[in-house]
This record gives C-alpha cells, sequence and structure tokens, in this order.
C-alpha cells in the first residue's frame, strides 16, 4: 500500500479520535510522516547503496488550556492510536483557556512536488553508473586528489495533517547532490566540497562542470593557504556567506519562541532601523524547488513568506504555535519539528537577502584592501546580544581592486550583528540560494533549511 | 518481530550475511519557558535495523554489497523489503570483509538509571521542583527556559553469525538558559548536559554557576587581538580532542584522509605536555560506556596515543580487514592522560591569560584538525585583575596549536570526555578589540 492510500485509508478512524479529543480540550491535532529516500555514495573504492532509514510514526497533540501535550508513536495502527487517545482523556487535566488557538479552514488538500524528470523514471543501475563514472573523471583532475566523496540522494518526504477542520497532506521530493575533494601534498591534509539540495526530480542529478573543477580548484588552493591577520577587514561575500549571515544575523534572532524566552535583542527593536537602508531580507517556505520549503508546516499552518527587514527596518520575525498564541501575533509558517519525535520550535525555512544593483566585480573593484569570502562553512547565532560567529572555508585576498590569488582558511566572521549589517554598503544582484546545510536549535533539532542572497560588500573583523 | 525478520533473512539464499540491530526508545520530555510548562511529550518508539549483505562478483572480481532498511513494527511484508533491499545491495560494490563472528566476552556495564527505568514522568517533575526551588537564590539572575529528556533504549544486536547480544542504556539531557540584567543591558547563558544517571547532575551547582556566568558577562569586555595563552575548560573540552580520534581511526588511514605515522610524534618538536589518549569503555556515566558497538563486538579499552607517540589505530570490523590491523572495535568515552601541574598554576609567568568555558560553537574540524570558536564566556586574567570577556574569535590548530599544550592534573568527566579540567595553549590566535 502506497503513503496516500495508507492515510486515505486511516484518515476516517483518525478523524473520530481527533473528535473525541476535542471533547475535552481546546485544540488536537495528528500529524503522521513517512520519510524514505535513496542513498548512493561512492568514497575512493568503497560504496554505499542503499534505502536511508525510514522515518515512520506520528504525534497526537492537545492544548489543554495552559500548555501542549504530545504523544509520539513509531505504530501508526488504529490500536496503537486508539490507546494514545484513551490515555490522554483519561490523564491529562484540562484549564481554563489562556490562550486561542488560531487555525485557519482548508479542508481536505493534497500537495506534491512537480518533478521535471520523476526519480522513478531512472533506473537505479543509470543512476550508479552516473556516479562512479563522475567519481573517476574527478579523481583523475589532479594527483594531489587523494579522496573523493560522491554523494547522491533521493529524498521523500511525506507529511499529514489531521485536525478538526482540516486533512492536509504533502509529498515533497528533494534530491541532494554533494561531492567532497580532500587533497594532500604530504604535509597537510585539506578538503573543499558542493553540491546542490534542490525539491524536484532527476533534473537536478547532473552537477554543473564548473561547480566540480572550482570545488577541485580551490581544493588544492587550500593546501597553500596562510592564516589570516586578525582585523577589521573590507570584505566582499559571496551569496554563500551572504546566506549564511542571513541565516545567523537576523534569522534565529527573528525566530518568535526566543521573544518569548527573553533570548532575543530583536524583540525590542521591531520597527527599528537595524541594517542598512540596502537590506531587505526574507524567510519564505514558498520559494519553489529551495530544500527548505514545504506546503504546510508541522502544525498544519499553510507556508508563508515572511518579510523581515525591509529597507533596514526590523518588520516582524517568524512564529510556531505556542508563540503566535502567546504573543498575539499573526502566525507564519515556521513551526517545524526534526521528526515526529520531537517538539516544533519556530523554526527558519529558505533565509535571504533580496537582491540589490550592484555587480560582484564592481563591488571586488570597489575594495583597496580586503577579502573575498568565497566559501562558508558553520554559523551561530546570538540573538540575545547579537553576536555573530560564522566559520568560512576559504577566502581570497584583494588588492587595489583585484583579487591577488592568495587563500586563507580558516577564517572567522565576528562582530556586532547590527553594525555588521549597517556597514553593508553595496548588495548585488545575483540571487543564489543554497541548500546544501540543515540547521539547530541550540545544538540539537536538526531541520533543513537553506539560506542565500546576492554578493553583499560589507566591513567587520575577521580572524 | 525480530523472529520474523530473521526467518525471513534466513530464507533467503541471495543473502551473504545480515545483521539485526532493534532499539525500543520510551521517553519523556518536559518544556519550560520561564517556569511555566510549555509542553509535555511521551516519546515511545521501536525500530529494527537491517543490513543486508550480498556477495557478488564483478569482471570476475568478488564484491560485497551492503543495503540497510529500517522495518517498523507493524511491517507487512517483510519479505518485499527485504527483496528491495537484495536488489540495490548487488549494485554496490566493496571489497568485502566478514561481519563480527563472536568469540570475545561481553561485560555487562552499568548505564542504566533506575529513576529512568521506572519512572520518567516522575523524576522529570523532580528535577522541575528542584528548579523551582532554586530560583530564589539566583536573583537577581532570573530563568529563561529548561528543556529535559529521560530515555531508556533497550537494544538487541544480532548478525548471521550467532551474535546475539542485548544492552539497555539511559541518557538524561538538560537544557537550561538563565538571564541576567535589566531592560537596557541583559545577558544570558546557555547549557546543555548529556549524562547516563540524572542523580550524579548537581542541578542547583549548574544553575548557580550559569547565573553567575550570565551575571559576570554584564561586565564584560571583547578579548584582545593577538597571541595568547589560553585555557580551555568545561564544555569546549568535550568536542576537543575528537580530531585525534578521526586521525587515529582506520577509516581515516584507508581513505587517506590522516597524516600520522605509527610510531611517530603526533605534532612535531611539541615542547608542552605529551597527549595520551585511550579509548575507556568503563567510565561510570560515560556516554559511550556500552556492551557493543556498532559490529555488535563488545567495546574494549586500548590506547592509541601515548606520550604523543602515535601507537596503533583503532580498527572496526571493516577498516582492520581492510587494513590487516588488529580489530579493536569502535572508540568509546576518549580518555586524555592527565598532566603533572595543577589548573591553578597555569597563570604562573603569564602576563595576560584567557580562559574559555563555552563558545558558540566548538566543532574542530576532524580532516584539517583546525578549530575556532567565538567566545561565549570567558575571563582575562592580568595583573589588572580578573575581567569577564565575551565575543571575538579564538582559532587554532592541531598541528601548530598542540605543540605547546599543557594538561590540568585536576581530572573532569563531560560526556564522552574523560580528562583533564583544564587544557592550556600556550599561544593561540585571539581576533577581538
Amino acid at each position: 500500500m502506497n503513503k496516500l492510500e495508507f492515510i486515505k485509508g486511516i484518515y476516517p478512524f483518525v478523524k473520530e479520535q481527533i473528535d473525541r479529543l476535542n471533547k475535552k480540550f481546546y485544540h488536537s491535532y495528528f500529524l503522521f510522516e513517512n520519510e524514505t529516500g535513496l542513498d548512493v555514495i561512492k568514497q575512493g573504492r568503497q560504496e554505499h547503496i542503499s534505502e536511508h532509514p525510514a522515518i515512520l510514526g506520528g504525534v497526537i497533540s492537545v492544548y489543554n488550556g495552559k500548555y501542549f501535550v504530545e504523544y509520539s508513536i513509531s505504530d501508526v495502527d488504529k490500536n496503537t492510536i486508539a490507546k494514545v487517545v484513551d490515555d490522554m482523556l483519561a490523564n491529562v487535566p484540562v484549564f481554563n483557556m489562556e490562550y486561542r488557538v488560531p487555525e485557519e479552514e482548508l479542508g481536505e488538500k493534497y500537495f506534491k512536488t512537480e518533478q521535471k524528470i520523476p526519480l522513478d523514471s531512472i533506473k537505479l543501475e543509470e543512476k550508479i553508473d552516473k556516479i562512479r563514472e563522475q567519481s573517476e573523471q574527478i579523481a583523475k583532475k589532479d594527483e594531489r586528489i587523494k579522496n573523493v566523496i560522491n554523494v547522491y540522494k533521493e529524498n521523500f518526504i511525506f507529511k499529514s495533517f489531521i485536525s478538526a477542520n482540516n486533512f492536509l497532506t504533502q509529498d515533497i521530493t528533494r534530491l541532494d547532490r554533494f561531492i567532497q575533494i580532500i587533497v594532500s601534498d604530504g604535509k597537510s591534509v585539506k578538503y573543499n566540497y558542493d553540491g546542490i539540495s534542490k525539491q524536484g526530480g532527476y533534473e537536478y542529478a547532473e552537477l554543473p562542470d564548473n561547480m566540480i573543477d572550482m570545488t577541485v580548484r580551490d581544493a588544492i588552493k587550500l593546501l597553500g593557504a596562510g592564516q589570516i591577520k586578525s582585523g577589521i577587514y573590507d570584505i566582499v561575500a559571496s551569496p554563500e556567506v551572504a546566506g549564511l549571515i542571513a541565516h545567523e544575523a537576523f534569522g534565529h534572532g527573528m525566530e518568535m519562541d526566543m521573544f518569548l524566552k527573553e533570548r532575543a535583542m530583536g524583540a525590542h527593536y521591531i520597527g527599528e532601523q537595524i541594517a542598512s537602508p540596502l537590506v531587505t531580507m526574507y524567510d519564505s517556505a514558498t520559494e519553489p524547488g529551495e530544500s527548505g520549503s514545504f506546503f504546510f508546516d508541522d502544525e498544519g499552518m499553510p507556508s508563508t513568506s515572511t518579510k523581515i527587514i525591509d529597507k533596514g527596518i526590523l518588520v516582524r520575525g517568524m512564529t510556531d504555535l505556542n508563540s503566535a498564541m502567546r504573543l498575539n501575533v499573526e502566525r507564519s509558517s515556521n513551526g517545524r519539528r526534526e521528526s515526529y519525535k520531537r517538539k516544533p520550535y519556530a523554526r527558519m525555512t529558505n533565509t535571504y537577502f533580496a537582491p540589490g544593483e550592484s555587480t560582484k566585480e564592481e563591488m571586488i573593484k570597489s575594495v583597496d584592501e580586503g577579502i573575498y569570502l568565497i566559501k562558508g562553512g558553520s554559523g551561530m547565532e546570538d540573538p540575545k546580544n547579537w553576536g555573530i560567529q560564522i566559520e568560512c572555508l576559504i577566502g581570497e585576498e584583494i588588492k587595489n581592486g583585484e583579487l591577488t590569488g592568495k587563500i586563507f582558511s580558516p577564517i572567522f566572521i565576528t562582530g556586532y550583528v547590527p553594525d555588521l549589517l549597517k556597514s553593508i554598503s553595496m548588495v548585488g544582484n545575483d540571487l543564489e540560494i543554497s541548500g546544501l546545510g540543515y540547521c539547530g536549535k541550540g545544538h540539537k533539532e536538526w531541520v533543513k533549511v537553506s539560506s542565500g542572497g546576492p554578493h553583499i560588500k560589507f566591513k567587520t573583523r575577521l580572524g | 518481530m525480530i523472529k520474523k525478520i530473521k526467518e525471513a533473512l534466513n530464507k533467503n539464499n541471495e543473502i551473504y550475511a545480515w545483521e539485526i540491530k532493534s532499539v525500543e526508545s520510551k521517553s519523556s520530555q518536559l518544556f519550560l519557558i520561564k517556569n511555566y510548562i510549555e509542553q509535555l511529550r511521551e516519546v515511545n518508539t521501536v525500530s529494527y535495523f537491517v543490513k543486508i549483505y550480498n556477495l557478488h562478483e564483478v569482471n570476475g572480481e568478488k564484491q560485497l554489497g551492503l543495503s540497510l532498511i529500517n522495518i517498523q513494527h507493524n511491517e507487512e511484508n517483510i519479505d518485499a523489503r527485504i527483496e528491495s533491499a537484495i536488489r540495490i545491495a548487488k549494485y554496490s560494490n566493496n571489497i568485502p570483509w566478514e561481519i563480527y563472528g563472536g568469540g570475545d566476552y561481553y561485560y555487562d556495564k552499568n548505564s542504566v538509571s533506575e529513576k529512568i527505568a521506572k519512572d520518567r514522568k516522575g523524576l522529570l517533575f523532580e528535577f522541575y521542583d528542584k528548579y523551582k526551588s532554586v530560583e530564589d537564590s539566583i536573583k537577581p539572575a532570573r530563568y529563561s527556559s529548561l528543556e529535559l529528556f529521560a530515555t531508556l533504549n533497550d537494544i538487541e544486536y544480532m548478525n548471521s553469525k550467532g551474535v546475539n547480544e542485548t544492552d539497555r542504556r539511559t541518557v538524561f539531557e538538560i537544557d537550561t538558559v538563565v538571564l541576567s540584567g535589566n531592560e537596557t543591558k541583559d545577558m544570558e547563558c546557555h547549557n546543555y548536559r548529556k549524562v547516563v544517571f540524572p542523580e550524579m547532575l548537581d542541578l542547583e551547582n549548574e544553575i548557580k554557576k550559569s547565573a553567575k556566568y550570565a551575571t559576570d558577562s554584564l561586565n564584560s569586555k571583547l578579548p584582545k587581538s593577538g597571541n595568547y595563552p589560553v585555557v580551555f575548560m568545561e564544555e569546549p573540552l568535550e568536542n576537543l580532542f575528537s580530531p585525534l580520534v578521526f586521525q587515529t581511526s582506520g577509516r581515516a588511514y584507508f581513505q587517506k584522509q590522516s597524516m600520522l605515522k605509527i610510531n611517530e610524534e603526533i605534532v612535531d618538536s611539541a615542547n608542552g605536555d605529551k597527549i595520551t589518549l585511550k579509548s575507556n569503555s568503563n567510565v561510570k556515566n560515560g556516554l559511550k560506556t556500552t556492551k557493543f558497538d556498532e559490529d555488535g563486538a563488545p567495546l574494549q579499552d586500548f590506547t592509541v596515543i601515548e606520550n604523543g607517540i602515535f601507537k596503533k589505530r583503532w580498527n572496526d570490523v571493516r577498516y582492520s580487514e581492510y587494513n590487516k590491523e588488529e580489530h579493536t572495535g569502535n572508540f568509546a568515552n576518549i580518555e586524555i592522560g592527565t598532566g603533572n601541574i595543577s589548573m591553578d598554576e597555569f597563570t604562573d609567568d603569564e602576563e595576560t591569560i584567557y580562559y574559555v568555558m563555552s563558545f558558540s560553537s566548538f566543532s574542530p574540524d576532524p580532516i584539517s584538525g583546525t578549530f575556532g570558536g567565538e567566545i561565549r564566556h570567558g575571563y582575562e586574567v592580568s595583573k589588572n585583575g580578573i575581567i569577564p570577556v565575551k565575543g571575538g574569535s579564538v582559532s587554532g590548530s592541531i598541528n601548530e596549536s598542540f605543540k605547546n599544550i599543557y594538561l590540568s592534573k585536576e581530572k573532569v568527566l563531560r560526556g564522552e570526555y574523560l580528562g583533564p579540567k583544564a587544557v592550556k595553549f600556550k599561544s593561540l590566535n585571539i581576533t577581538g578589540e
């Protein structure tokens, strides 16, 4: 039985159980999750070709007037669901309602990712052969290449949300392609990586030749990379690094559960100028094809696009259901879970700076002495104090308006977020969104996100 | 269910070998914002992870294919899932290796908190009560959030060579955020701890320490820029030595990701303390104190680096065969040998020295060995006294920074790290003022 038939078959029973819960509680829902996929990973002489471990289960959630109570189960069958509902009705207390639960009435809806070339239309052998052939070709590009990790992942993310008024189902397909090149000159080992993560089909299976060539070229350059002298620099950041800045700077700090916890400085600056007037920033789950997109979030909210910063003015944040209720703000579709086993939090989706008018060449030409940050790595938020930390894998020196070829690695960006954003003096016309990464909340709760932007020019501290 | 899966695997003659790992997990979770409950959760899951091996020939050479499937408790068509996995495994070409065949003795590890096994929800509310009782004592600091997770895992491993073992493990996680300050200046301290025995976690002390760090941060400044001695304590210790664990693995050697050579120094011309790195599978409350590893083999104690010299690689079953080296099993808890001097002496002869208790994020790169992070909580110690520092970054690399490393004689256990309570680098690059 396929996933859609399964959920349609069990729906009348689940709806009955939700109706039972709603006689006692103020709001209840059932979220079903079934994530499957295929992994093809070639790493030197080793191959890993397998289904990836499925996520299959569900969560029943109720609001008792004061707080939410949830039961997560891996056995999604009538017996288990009925037992959970009986237990909740018998043991979960109910209180006077403190906050009203906002929910749109949408009825029954089914959403599916469009695949231009359906993944199931290509034979497994063809997919594997392509990865093997490509890995061999990459390995021959330079004798300093010691290993090539070539990853192809198909992800089928199926979720259904059942509440009093809604029966929503989404069937999302995402393809992840990733290469990591490990190089050595006998004295040290370095690596570089790149890839694509897009919702869609086999049309994203091919990594562009120039992406592969650049990844190899930069990996080799890293063997001679030096450590940057710490100080304040004029910086041009690639769209990938700009995306990391968007994500870490005013992404985490505008997740509104952080407002409730008094952990976000942004709560005090809504409506104020916190960035250069050149800066406009969005979080949007509605971007077609981007890896952080969906049709509804894990609390049943249809996908939305949120303008977080408008021409430098802080506009609003992103909500999960609890923060929207308690702060009495309009819900956005940012209630996301790592899986059915975890609670929802306010989380980002696709976060990016809007494009401007400058070109990358104009930006580099305008720098006398500075750094072009090419490749990002990881970052960490500090919404409470607007601190930022981003580790970049590759930066190249700029002198007299030209790239010199001198490479530094790793480079750490640190600073005070408003200072950094107010220093943005040029914004590129070349928006790119990249979705290779996952995002954690604190040090856990990993969800798929993307981030991006155009090239941007700014000034901050590097080390 | 496990019997059904085993029967289905055994009757299929295209399977060269198989492994099953079942994990039954029961977890209670409590979430608070400030001091009110936001959410209460119960999680009950059962999963069966099945590895299926297929031996086949390609151009006259034997190749091993491996496919992994996750079968649910109520799976109706096990045979079809297995057929699909075999079909995929047939396409996967690897140098063959043999799965673990048993023959070693398994020691029962003490990895179960009876409180978690018997009454998870009761335990959470016991911690909640303690948490509330401490609130007044940390003023003017105050609570932002608390998350508690109490989990019991029952694990069974079996394979086609007759290995069959069970293990029971508990995990307790606590995530707290404490705030201190006022409307004009407010600071936070985030603390995440993961242990086996909640009884061994001193909640009151953890919260009071967080309150002190948050309050101290109100008077913090940026560190100075330049090269300074830096002492790592608390949170950064959990990951500091992880690149060495990776670099000493058979996997890193086989995949040409390690430059370390047996019987040679791990860093050239080291002047500081020499590092000793051991796998220790018997640390009480250690997160890696488990009965068996991913291959079903008993976790063992062994030394990979002794006095700065790389002595031997650790190898799981697969890489032991690939590298034709001893099978040690996977790495257990990371034990680092302590040094000879007290951490109190680390400040001697230093004009200015920095102490870092936590970074915003700290994940040293396992391949390149580089590390760095933004200081979340730290102190500058100089003739001017002790000044809290926050912001700015510290960076270094194993190849260079470990040449002048000093290890305290005091010991600490954090997560899966057992070793010096304080680690001093004679010189690290700081980007600050």
